[in-house]
């Protein structure tokens, strides 16, 4: 305890605090999740059909009188396994694209980057809407749509990182040591570039809830009956008025999850 | 003068890479467009007749390039699922969809920067650290949720509003601007808390330097300092974030034109896409690049006009 | 027949931003005739640039603590109402600074800047008149092109020029006091020459107060008519700068002396 308080006086990082702990709550209900719900995410009790909260249901249940905890707890779960992974499709292409890019340059560089500008220009959910016209609706799809569309803006980070990176010292003696391109790039450079690829890859996940959360509530991503946090939304918009906390759970945890990812990703610039 | 030629002629280039990748992502996609507006118990003989007539057999460049062609003289195809031309099915709702998104960013141009002054004046204050937790949150509120949030309120409880009481502009034009201006609230306030923390610590960063200093050597009070000197220096960075929200806040509209069961080119588009009706998403994308180009042309020239080191050849 | 312009007395400056006090500048007593150029030279950290801006009235006033009197004119500055002061900022009292990249506004033209002083403190003058003397101004200071020069921006000029436009926004409300920071440090040394030889033309000319602030004791010489030397925020010695130069009394003043490179310029 000692320590944490000396930690905190020392580097004032509450942005980090916080979403730690935020995003940390999410992901520990995420994996909780992949075993346990308190209720079978799709069973339905025609008796509980719009009912209010209670210690039973403590979110309330929907119109078909599903515990909305329980549906909540699956799509939490649904989001942030494909949040992750987008992410990873993201970062793994922009960093494989964006690295040949800025340590080689020339005319590879200016033709993938040229495309990268042309698809950057468009909003991620966007692009990802046109993927899945082509790849059609699912959540597999989502994934690859969603992860396309993020290469760009992860590409074009890394670019310019390697960019600067290439000309620095270190790099030019570790070439004069014979050391060949690959190794450069992955095993000299790279490590070099973990503190702002880390702060990327927190936006990165902060834009693929947001995302994911717009596709499904669209109609398009996670189908039903699996739960989504999207789609909870859109369904809870007929019983507004009937039953609000429908819309608003859901939409209160989408809004955790962001500013989770969002407030590590600030705290991550500050260190 | 040189510059606004070299940057018409790279939107040019931009538009035409968009419009190839478009066509050659539609080009790859397995299924036959014939074999799609026949059906499935068409005889081979009818798909290749209507094959031909629609010039499928013909090669992939000559293909592009008439299709090109067509686009320029505004003829965007003809819907798969609708039969009617594409250009007359977006036509009347491409207004509703760009309203919007203008009403959007002038309400956050409008709103963020008075916001961003006050918490800059009051900086490390309690007011500014109220103002930090708000902004962050807001930040994180996906526009379709806070649309949610607002039919409830205002359409609800307090009976302001009503859902789905979507006018037509060319029926009552106030009231279709009525309409929008709780989407228009949904889709700006993220963008809007963005803007204030941006302009917030871009005022912060350029009070430190010195040519603030040199102002309060002549006699400046802290006020003229911020109007005459600082603020034009601290809404450049702001004015780059514009540019790029301009894409997102159309982007939002599509999303947010579902919540307030608006009628306008999201609508078209989410049926285009579950109906594989491509022609229809082909031009909508072509046209949101279109506007998206022209848009980050104009705050290019604002930018311009703010940042005279950029105006440098 | 002399005049004091400015007499600074037992003055000290405490900053208060960590947790010890931290005394910076101690027990400065000095004053200024007018037409006189008086040199202050130290090392960094010898408290003469805290000390320069205390009497521009730049201190931020929060975090420090200042002692003693700053008499402009046989007014308290230390004491004086902000807004008094802020009169007197620009129009009576100037400053130069020492890094003319950065010390002007990159948005705003040149011109505006140079008669933004009149503008504050002659809304009388019209704006055509504040254009005339700004462009005199200009002209002054060696501008070969003042038109162009008025509807130019910070970033299309040298640094050499920037420092001269500084000169000229300094100058163009007449002030009695004109305090020049390191205003020579950040240029080479050709451009350097040309500020200090603009500068001794405008003293002789306009009859302006000097407070020249350097850590170049050659150029102290070649200025200054009187010299004060600081060291760790206390005054080590001050008196006529030839004087100082060949019959130093401090041990101090005479390693400065010393390590003067001896190839003159």
């Amino acid at each position: 305890m000692k320590t944490i308080r000396e930690w905190l006086k020392k580097h004032k990082n509450f942005n980090m605090i916080a979403g730690a702990v935020i995003t940390g709550l999410i992901l520990l209900i995420a994996v909780i999740g992949l075993f346990y719900t308190p209720y079978p995410s799709t069973e339905m009790n025609a008796s509980l059909k719009n009912s209010a909260p209670t210690i039973k249901h403590i979110m309330g249940c929907d119109n078909y009188g599903r515990d909305i905890f329980s549906r909540v707890m699956e799509g939490i779960r649904n989001t942030f396994f494909i949040s992750l992974a987008t992410v990873a499709i993201g970062t793994v292409v922009g960093v494989l694209v964006g690295s040949v890019c800025g340590y080689f340059g020339g005319l590879l560089d200016d033709i993938l980057m040229r495309i990268n500008d042309a698809l950057f220009a468009f909003p991620s959910i966007l692009l990802a809407l046109v993927i899945i016209s082509l790849l059609g609706t699912g959540t597999q799809n989502v994934v690859l749509a969603l992860g396309i569309a993020f290469i760009p803006s992860f590409a074009r980070i890394v670019r310019s990182e390697y960019k600067k990176q290439v000309s620095l010292d270190y790099v030019q003696s570790a070439r004069l040591m014979g050391a060949g391109h690959v190794r450069l790039i992955f095993v000299h450079i790279l490590p070099n570039i973990v503190p702002v690829l880390l702060s990327s890859v927190m936006i990165g996940f902060n834009n693929a809830v947001l995302a994911e959360a717009g596709l499904s509530y669209l109609g398009i991503g996670v189908q039903p009956p699996e739960a989504s946090l999207g789609r909870m939304l859109s369904e809870a918009q007929s019983y507004l008025f009937t039953a609000p906390w429908y819309a608003i759970f859901p939409g209160l945890v989408i809004v955790l999850m962001v500013l989770g990812f969002a407030l590590l990703a600030e705290g991550m610039t500050e260190e | 003068m040189k510059h606004y030629g070299k940057k018409l002629i790279s939107m040019l280039l931009t538009l035409l890479a968009v419009s190839f990748l478009v066509f050659a992502a539609f080009e790859i996609i397995p299924g036959d467009p014939a074999l799609s507006k026949l059906g499935d118990n068409a005889t081979p003989e009818a798909i290749a007749a209507l094959r031909a007539e629609m010039g499928l057999d013909r090669p992939f460049p000559v293909r592009y390039f008439s299709w090109l062609a067509d686009c320029l003289k505004g003829n965007l195809g003809e819907s798969y699922s609708y039969h009617m031309p594409v250009s007359e099915m977006i036509g009347d709702k491409l207004p509703i969809t760009l309203t919007m998104a203008i009403m959007s960013m002038l309400l956050t141009m409008a709103v963020s920067v008075p916001l961003g002054l006050l918490l800059s004046k009051y900086a490390y204050s309690k007011l500014d650290r109220a103002g930090y937790v708000a902004n962050q949150f807001l930040m994180s509120i996906p526009s379709f949720f806070l649309g949610i949030l607002l039919t409830w309120f205002f359409g609800l409880i307090l009976k302001l509003f009503t859902p789905g009481g979507f006018v037509s502009y060319k029926k009552d034009f106030a009231g279709f601007l009525g309409y929008l201006i709780l989407p228009s609230i949904a889709i700006a306030i993220p963008k809007c808390a963005m803007s204030v923390k941006l302009l917030r610590s871009s005022i912060l960063t350029e009070a430190d330097k010195d040519y603030v200093r040199t102002a309060y050597s002549r006699g400046n009070s802290t006020m003229e300092v911020l109007y005459r000197h600082v603020l034009k220096n601290a809404m450049i960075p702001l004015v780059t974030f514009w540019g790029m929200a301009v894409a997102d806040t159309i982007a939002g509209s599509i999303v947010v034109e579902q919540v307030f069961n608006i009628p306008g080119i999201g609508r078209i588009m989410l049926t285009s896409i579950s109906h594989r009706d491509y022609p229809v998403v082909e031009a909508i994308i072509l046209l949101i690049a279109f506007v998206v180009v022209v848009m980050n042309f104009i705050v290019d020239l604002l930018y311009r006009r703010l940042d005279p080191r950029m105006r440098r050849e | 027949m002399s005049e004091t312009i400015l007499e600074v007395k037992d003055f000290g400056i405490e900053f208060h931003d960590h947790d010890k006090p931290e005394r910076v500048v101690e027990h400065v007593n000095f004053s200024l005739q007018r037409g006189e150029i008086l040199g202050i030279v130290g090392e960094s950290g010898s408290g003469k640039s805290m000390s320069a801006l205390a009497i521009a009235g730049l201190l931020p006033r929060k975090k420090l603590k200042k002692e003693g009197q700053i008499l402009f004119l046989g007014e308290d500055l230390m004491t004086m109402e902000r807004k008094k002061l802020r009169g007197l900022q620009g129009d009576e009292i100037s400053m130069i600074f020492q890094e003319p990249m950065t010390a002007l506004n990159p948005t705003m033209k040149i011109g505006k800047q140079v008669e933004e002083a009149l503008r504050i403190h002659h809304p009388e003058v019209t704006a055509e008149e504040r254009k005339q003397r700004a462009l005199t101004w200009l002209k002054n200071v060696e501008m070969d092109d003042p038109e162009r020069v008025y509807d130019s921006y910070p970033h299309e000029l040298s640094g050499g020029m920037r420092q001269r436009v500084m000169i000229a926004a300094a100058m163009v409300g007449n002030p009695q006091l004109l305090i020049a920071d390191e205003c020579t440090t950040a240029l080479d040394v050709t451009v350097q020459a040309q500020i200090i030889r603009l500068l001794l033309e405008i003293n002789k000319k306009e009859q302006v107060s000097v407070l020249f602030i350097s850590h170049d004791l050659s150029l102290i010489r070649q200025i200054s008519h009187r010299v004060i030397v600081m060291q760790l925020g206390h005054i080590v010695e001050q008196g006529d700068v030839e004087q100082i130069f060949n019959h130093p009394k401090e041990e101090y003043t005479k390693k400065l002396i010393a390590a003067i490179p001896k190839v003159e310029l």
